[in-house]
């Protein structure tokens, strides 16, 4: 399996970083919305958890249509299937490639986009923290949507379509607890519930994913 | 040069009375075939008569109704039309990933077949389709698989890597090994079996075809 990561982060590199363009929309969120509210601080705080919630939704969904038709439409996957690598760890492995690649760069960089949006060092900690639990989740349902639509016409649409429903909860529940971590309240629930669609997320839906590539492959 | 070692243990595949599907219309009727080990099997016929339909059903990934078919899946390698090869690596970073996929050490030396040892550092998109298809060749053969399945494998290549890839296939069965492939023309192999697939054709576009 570590073949197959090791294989992503030397592609993402030859190709000139094909996952800068998430680093960039999501501080162009960052940068726009507050300028679109207007000047009062006040409000800017008050959405930044959830606007930079947004952002990070936003622009991993831009990375997610070459998830896996490249691999598709190259033949990898065919050959993986007979491989000794099982279907479901080359799937982890592209979600954690993704998540390392997109979902991380935005973790570390959120106290930056969030003093920006005129968020405090320490509450941009806390958005960052709320990312990195909630995360995981987006790359995992992100990977979903990738096999489900693999070998159709325009795919990204309706991959579009179907990734941003299911990560409604990850989304709420991921501004919640980061609202409340900035309020210094203590996200018991919140949290819980964040870490518990992350880890359902991954434990679940890389199996459901290979069903799917079979099925895509076997028609 | 014999790459791959082998040991023997009775492996076969077998087809027996079977129905292949190709969007779920049958296009392959009652087809019966046996490979085991020493043999090279090539399967001919017209375009659309369902050579690739048929590799793909014996790798698990088409469908037949009826008939039984035995493959060991465990020791085969497959290489359809597309190469599963990258573009942004090199030839020898590419054969290197599969290899050490199938848990095979990768040197460079080992790389030395249908002369891919020539172009190792090579970015893949600047050399030609039909190296990138012997690249591709090499990387499924040198992962040391007892049974290969190959779609066309000698699409786009010339005389000579055409004749060096039968001596391969030859060299592999010799060994022990069984060689499955799709293929319009005749390959230089000396121990060959060609397979008409058009008796098991009930595809009226591959009828159309025929006449």
């Amino acid at each position: 399996m570590k073949e197959i990561l090791f294989q992503e982060f030397r592609l993402s590199l030859r190709s000139g970083g094909r996952y800068g363009m998430a680093v960039v929309l999501y501080f162009a969120i960052a940068l726009l919305v507050p300028i679109g509210i207007g000047p009062d601080v006040s409000i800017h705080k008050l959405v930044a958890p959830s606007i930079l919630w947004v952002a990070a939704l936003l622009a991993s969904l831009l990375t997610m249509d070459s998830l896996l038709a490249r691999d598709y439409e190259d033949g990898t996957i065919e050959r993986i299937i007979l491989s000794p690598i099982p279907l479901e760890g080359y799937l982890y492995s592209k979600i954690v490639a993704h998540w390392c690649q997109v979902c991380l760069p935005l973790c570390i960089l959120a106290p930056m986009a969030g003093i920006i949006m005129n968020l405090d060092g320490s509450s941009g900690l806390n958005v960052s923290f709320s990312l990195l639990a909630g995360t995981p989740a987006i790359s995992a349902i992100g990977t979903f949507g990738a096999a489900i639509t693999l070998g159709m016409k325009r795919g990204h649409l309706l991959q579009a379509a179907l990734i941003v429903p299911a990560c409604i909860p990850t989304l709420i529940f991921g501004s919640v607890a980061a609202s409340e971590m900035i309020r210094d309240q203590i996200p018991d629930t919140s949290l819980s519930i964040l870490l518990a669609i992350s880890l359902a997320s991954i434990g679940i839906l890389p199996f459901a994913s290979s069903k799917l590539l079979r099925l895509c492959l076997n028609q | 040069m014999n790459l791959i070692e082998i040991k023997s243990n009775g492996l076969t595949v077998k087809g027996n009375g079977l129905n292949c599907l190709r969007k779920g219309q049958k296009i392959l009727a009652n087809l019966t075939f046996n490979a085991s080990e020493g043999q090279f099997l090539a399967f001919t016929g017209h375009n659309g008569v369902g050579k690739t339909t048929l590799l793909k059903v014996l790798v698990g990934m088409g469908k037949f109704t009826e008939g039984t078919l035995s493959i060991p899946l465990d020791y085969c390698i497959y290489l359809g039309h597309e190469n599963g090869i990258k573009s942004e690596l090199t030839v020898e970073e590419n054969i290197r990933f599969w290899m050490r996929l199938y848990g095979k050490s990768a040197s460079s030396t080992s790389m030395s077949i249908l002369g891919v040892n020539n172009i190792l550092s090579r970015q893949l998109r600047h050399i030609s389709s039909g190296q990138r298809r012997k690249v591709a060749l090499a990387s499924a053969i040198l992962t040391g698989q007892k049974i290969w399945i190959l779609d066309e494998p000698t699409t786009g290549l010339d005389e000579g890597s055409i004749a060096e890839f039968s001596n391969l296939a030859d060299s592999h069965c010799k060994s022990g090994g069984i060689v499955i492939v799709t293929t319009h023309l005749p390959l230089n192999s000396q121990i060959c079996s060609y397979f008409d697939l058009s008796k098991y054709s009930c595809c009226p576009s591959s009828v159309l075809n025929q006449s």
